[in-house]
């Protein structure tokens, strides 16, 4: 059977490209061995974020007498919370297997593997394609100490652990340490280093490490985490980060680096011509869906023989309680910036609704004036984020950004507050 | 303990065998208000003479700290970063950041200076 393109992996990276190739008239089969929509929407992003969001409707229940709002005895029955989840994973996929075969995307459920240049074998059976994507995803790392447990148990798991230990300090153990918090659970983090986030902007790590604390959950640092001792009851997560998950691939068509992912350009262009690679199965990953979506497009807009351009600054965040997210440098990353912030204590939104401290902070070239960076923790922040984003791709100055009318009363006002305070640095230097 | 001199960013300094010590002085907290958070360097990075080297949240503002002298950082006071409110209650005793430094940089007020000083700054 001959393809214009042939995906492996029907995660984020995989569908995105069978999409962008099936828009440009490209014929495509896409081989996923497991369940379409990779991790994501299986076992990640949207599972968690379901939970996140259940919990804290479960916090607000609890919490809103100070609204004039009480309840008898508030009920959480966690096996209905999982079956809604699941729920709504199961209708989120059967959308995504709709829309690819609805664009004449060829499906095949099934282990591909990469025999050559232009060619994956799959149950016995040979595809020729002109142009190869790998994008084969990450899994969790093996647990830290036995009986460990990883983030996919964690999420079928039938009842809410009572004490839930977690190993490590990335966005998995914060994001889960909130939710399993606010479900009720007694929590403590463990992690090697000196704090929590340890490659998140340090005002973002402290502060969400206070407010982790201030919800009861216990932050152990300086730990080693192999020679934990963990009580009978407790239930411990292992969140020691990802790592990627190849195909079986004909040696030397690929070159593999020392983390375990597939070494590639930033158009996914691998060291074999027509072989490309997107997603969390690349070196260096940052392990984000909307990254490796983008680079699932990517490599089918260079395989169109298109110019693709330069890559758009990634943006991170965390949905915990309050969200985080963070794009482009920080202050002390950039040689020269200027760097201003907004607290949301005096946000009219963020005080009618959780009165939670939080802050938008711009970093600036003092030169040119071009926004280079933002990090924000704050309600919203994830839906905030892409303002900047927007900003930084197009290289927008701080009076362009100013320019712009956010409406009243919104957490967004908080970018236009950071904006004039930094306006105001800058015209002081 | 050594005595204190005092920058125009309201900084308090003092120094011990190759250690300057930072802190806020009283004026600078009453000013702030209630500290909410206080966003301070790590140990090993470098912190320039009139340049920012963090900054405190209040519910009224957010200030810029600005170094009085230049130099690495050898220690934070990581208590504020669980209790940052320990500013407002004894600012002197509750210190910033200590930084290895070559003696105490010119330009700086005595206390009497300050305190006669401190409104007009």
């Amino acid at each position: 059977m001959r393809y214009d393109i042939a995906v492996i992996g029907g995660g984020p990276a995989g569908y995105s490209a069978a999409f962008e190739a099936a828009a440009r008239g490209m014929s495509v089969v896409l081989f996923e061995y497991g369940e379409l929509g990779g991790t994501c929407l299986n076992r990640g992003c949207v599972p968690t974020k379901y939970l996140a969001h259940a919990a804290g409707r479960y916090h607000d229940a609890v919490t809103c007498g100070q609204d004039g709002i009480s309840f008898d005895g508030v009920k959480l029955d966690h096996n209905r919370m999982v079956s809604r989840m699941n729920e709504i994973v199961g209708s989120l996929r059967e959308g995504l297997t709709g829309e690819l075969s609805g664009k004449g995307i060829t499906v095949i459920k099934g282990e591909a593997s990469v025999l050559g240049a232009g060619l994956v074998g799959c149950g016995g059976e040979s595809f020729e394609a002109s142009g190869i994507l790998i994008a084969t995803g990450s899994g969790s790392s093996k647990p830290l100490i036995s009986g460990a447990i990883t983030s996919d148990e964690l999420l079928k798991l039938k009842t809410i652990p009572k004490k839930l230990h977690i190993l490590g300090g990335g966005t998995v153990a914060v994001e889960f340490a909130e939710i399993f918090s606010m479900l009720g659970s007694s929590v403590t983090i463990s992690v090697r280093g000196e704090r929590i986030l340890r490659g998140w902007d340090k005002e973002i790590a402290v502060s969400l490490s206070r407010s982790l604390k201030s919800k009861g959950v216990r932050i152990n640092t300086g730990c080693d985490l192999t020679a934990i001792k963990c009580g009978d009851d407790e239930t411990v997560l292992s969140a020691a980060g990802r790592l990627p998950v190849l195909p079986d691939i004909a040696g030397g068509l690929v070159e593999i680096s020392e983390d375990g992912g597939i070494v590639a350009d930033e158009n996914g262009c691998t060291s074999t011509p027509g072989i490309y690679a997107a997603g969390d199965v690349l070196s260096g990953s940052l392990k984000l869906a909307h990254t490796s979506m983008e680079q699932g497009r990517r490599a089918i807009r260079h395989i169109a023989g298109e110019n693709v351009g330069p890559e758009a600054v990634p943006v991170r965040c965390i949905y915990a309680g309050q969200e985080a997210a963070s794009v482009g440098c920080t202050e002390a990353e950039a040689d020269n910036a200027v760097s201003a912030k907004q607290s949301m204590l005096s946000n009219a939104r963020t005080v009618i609704s959780s009165g939670e401290r939080g802050f938008v902070k711009i970093v600036a070239d003092p030169k040119t004036h071009r926004v280079i960076g933002a990090q924000l923790m704050c309600e919203r922040a994830g839906d905030m984020v892409p303002e900047l984003a927007l900003a930084i791709d197009r290289g927008l100055t701080v009076d362009e950004m100013l320019y712009s009318v956010r409406p009243h009363p919104s957490y967004s006002e908080a970018v236009t507050g950071a904006l004039r305070n930094l306006s105001e640095k800058i015209d002081a230097l | 303990m050594s005595e204190r001199y005092y920058s125009e960013a309201h900084i308090w300094v003092n120094g011990e065998e190759g250690i300057l010590t930072f802190g806020i002085t009283d004026h600078a907290q009453e000013k702030l208000g209630d500290v909410m958070f206080v966003n301070l360097p790590d140990a090993g990075d470098t912190v320039e003479a009139g340049k920012r080297f963090g900054d405190i949240e209040s519910i009224k503002t957010v200030s810029d700290l600005i170094a009085p002298a230049s130099g690495e950082v050898t220690e934070v006071n990581t208590a504020l970063e669980d209790e940052p409110e320990l500013l407002n209650e004894d600012p002197y005793s509750n210190w910033l950041i200590r930084i290895k430094a070559d003696g105490l940089p010119g330009g700086l007020m005595s206390e009497e200076e300050y305190l006669s000083r401190k409104d007009e700054l």
